[in-house]
């Protein structure tokens, strides 16, 4: 990002140039909004992933992300905003497998692969009876920082509120129904409706968080942050902070080195989030050792 | 419908991979019993205990539980359940034993159980009934299956349920573990719960039960302990069986029943 990493010249009444107290990574409007962005992803996605990695059911966001791709393709094929379509395709996806799922048609891990083959099988296809790739087509494949829109950061913030609002909410629910659904429907808890509301929520957190983190990496987001926050507390509310905790140090700090060193965002994001598991792996086989 | 029943099955079958699961099961649990179930593995005893719980649908017949059937049953804070887990909870499930336990207090809906902190005195005195206590903190996964298991009874308990259900409850568990699990249950059956448990230990059940239900895909026979011959458990099981009784003493009286009771067949072999 060369050329949008110029920072504006600051002049003073003099006419020459000052320093300016504010880091040039918020000089530019773009790099505050995929700030903002990066911090309200950071947080969510954890969130809903500390749920599907406790279903043993981390691979849901990959096949989601290629199934995103679908919805992507799809968009800039009809010439719709292509955010829309991918919510569209992404939760249609995330129902149908959840009742495929439940309802034991096909085992989990069968139901994530063939959702995954068959939807990047006909992103592909769509992809080429239209224009071929282009550039904002790889900005969804990899994430881009440059592309985050106004109109993205409302579409988060309004996604964060029911998400906080419903996890929270839904705390028990949630935590039961992944803990064993069996004894969870014994309590009276509806366990289907549960994780069809829980496959929702993880489409919409998908659908907007590629915007940063691209379709091909997203799912390391809402799986690695999980990982540390299990890894280092027995408590599963104290887990769920850690993993957000976790996440908005991994997109802030990858945010900053994309920008400072002009790398990918989302890879660099990921890289960090790899980081702080392998650091929070050897401490806890230190703290083992020494208690 | 009749009050007295805690549960009722009229001629379920459940049918599972194109094999017959379960065929024609009637069975009636008085309240306050305890029946244990027993049968061979892959008898269909935790099936039908899960058609009972209403977690799976019996291809035909019908279940009531507390004179409702099953599909319109929302009273779920009248059953505590445990499941078996000889195959251990996860170690990476963040989840501490206390958190668990106060899981099992779940009436309905409330938004606010983020927020909480409460883990109130109720969940101290359950486990320490199981014994448990020092354990609270830990998190569960970690624990033996044997410890698991009983944080999973706590879990029950803490529901003062009407019915208490389990699926295998001393899988895992050492000898003295079960003898205190088995005490457990003596003092919820004087306190009027219904107990409904499946064990592999028939010399357990023979000693603890009121009524003990044979099951091999049909119901063999569902009679007092006392009643059971040689013969039944030989069709139940499918093999000369050799059953030693020892010592004889009385305890039917909450059923009004005056004869004498085997103190248990302390072993079954093959002949």
């Amino acid at each position: 990002m060369p050329t949008a990493k110029t920072p504006p010249a600051t002049t003073g009444s003099t006419g020459s140039r000052t320093a300016d107290p504010m880091p040039a990574i918020l000089q530019y409007e773009f790099m505050v909004r995929a700030l903002i962005g990066g911090v309200l992803v950071g947080a969510l996605a954890p969130v809903l992933g500390t749920f599907l990695v406790l279903r043993r059911f981390s691979l849901l966001s990959d096949t989601l992300a290629h199934v995103a791709l679908f919805g992507v393709a799809v968009g800039f094929a009809v010439n719709v905003y292509p955010t829309l379509t991918t919510f569209i395709a992404v939760t249609i996806a995330a129902v149908v497998m959840e009742l495929l799922r439940s309802r034991g048609r096909l085992p989990g891990d069968a139901v994530l692969a063939v959702a995954l083959y068959s939807s990047l099988a006909a992103a592909v296809v769509v992809i080429s009876a239209a224009q071929g790739f282009n550039v904002d087509l790889l900005s969804f494949l990899f994430g881009s920082i440059l592309t985050i829109t106004e109109l993205d950061l409302w579409l988060l913030a309004g996604l964060a509120f029911f998400v906080v609002v419903g996890v929270t909410a839904f705390f028990t629910e949630l935590a039961q129904t992944s803990f064993d659904d069996a004894l969870a429907r014994v309590s009276g808890i509806k366990v289907d409706w549960v994780n069809l509301g829980l496959a929702v929520l993880a489409a919409a957190t998908i659908t907007l968080a590629m915007r940063i983190m691209g379709v091909l990496l997203v799912g390391a987001l809402i799986v690695i942050p999980v990982l540390v926050g299990q890894g280092v507390t027995n408590s599963l509310r104290t887990a769920i902070i850690v993993s957000s905790i976790v996440g908005i140090i991994s997109t802030v700090t990858g945010l900053a080195l994309a920008f400072y060193r002009d790398i990918p965002g989302g890879g660099a994001i990921v890289l960090v989030a790899v980081a702080m598991l392998v650091l929070s792996i050897a401490w806890r086989r230190f703290r083992r050792r020494s208690s | 419908m009749d009050d007295t029943l805690a549960v009722e099955l009229e001629e379920v079958s459940y049918t599972y991979a194109g094999a017959p699961a379960v065929h024609g099961v009637t069975l009636r649990i008085k309240s306050g019993d305890f029946t244990a179930i027993v049968g061979p593995n892959g008898s269909g005893k935790s099936t039908l205990v899960k058609v009972i719980l209403g977690l799976i649908k019996p291809d035909s017949g019908s279940v009531r539980v507390f004179g409702t059937d099953i599909e319109r049953f929302r009273d779920w804070h009248r059953i505590g359940y445990v499941p078996q887990v000889s195959t251990g909870i996860h170690a990476m499930f963040p989840i501490t034993v206390g958190e668990v336990v106060a899981h099992g207090r779940y009436t309905g809906f409330s938004p606010f159980d983020f927020w909480s902190r409460k883990n109130g005195a109720d969940v101290d005195s359950v486990l320490r009934a199981v014994d448990m206590m020092d354990f609270k903190r830990r998190r569960i996964g970690e624990l033996s299956t044997g410890q698991q298991q009983r944080a999973l009874i706590a879990r029950a308990l803490i529901r003062k349920p009407d019915l208490l259900v389990m699926d295998e409850p001393i899988a895992g568990v050492d000898a003295q573990g079960g003898e205190e699990v088995y005490m457990l249950l003596r003092q919820l059956r004087e306190s009027g719960v219904t107990i409904l448990i499946i064990s592999h230990d028939v010399g357990a059940v023979m000693r603890e039960a009121c009524t003990v239900a044979c099951i091999n895909c049909t119901l063999l026979c569902h009679c007092p302990p006392h009643e059971l011959t040689e013969d039944d458990l030989v069709r139940l099981y499918g093999f000369p069986v050799e059953v030693l009784h020892h010592g004889v003493h009385h305890d039917h009286h909450a059923h009004g029943e005056d004869a004498p009771r085997h103190d248990g067949f302390d072993r079954l072999a093959h002949r």
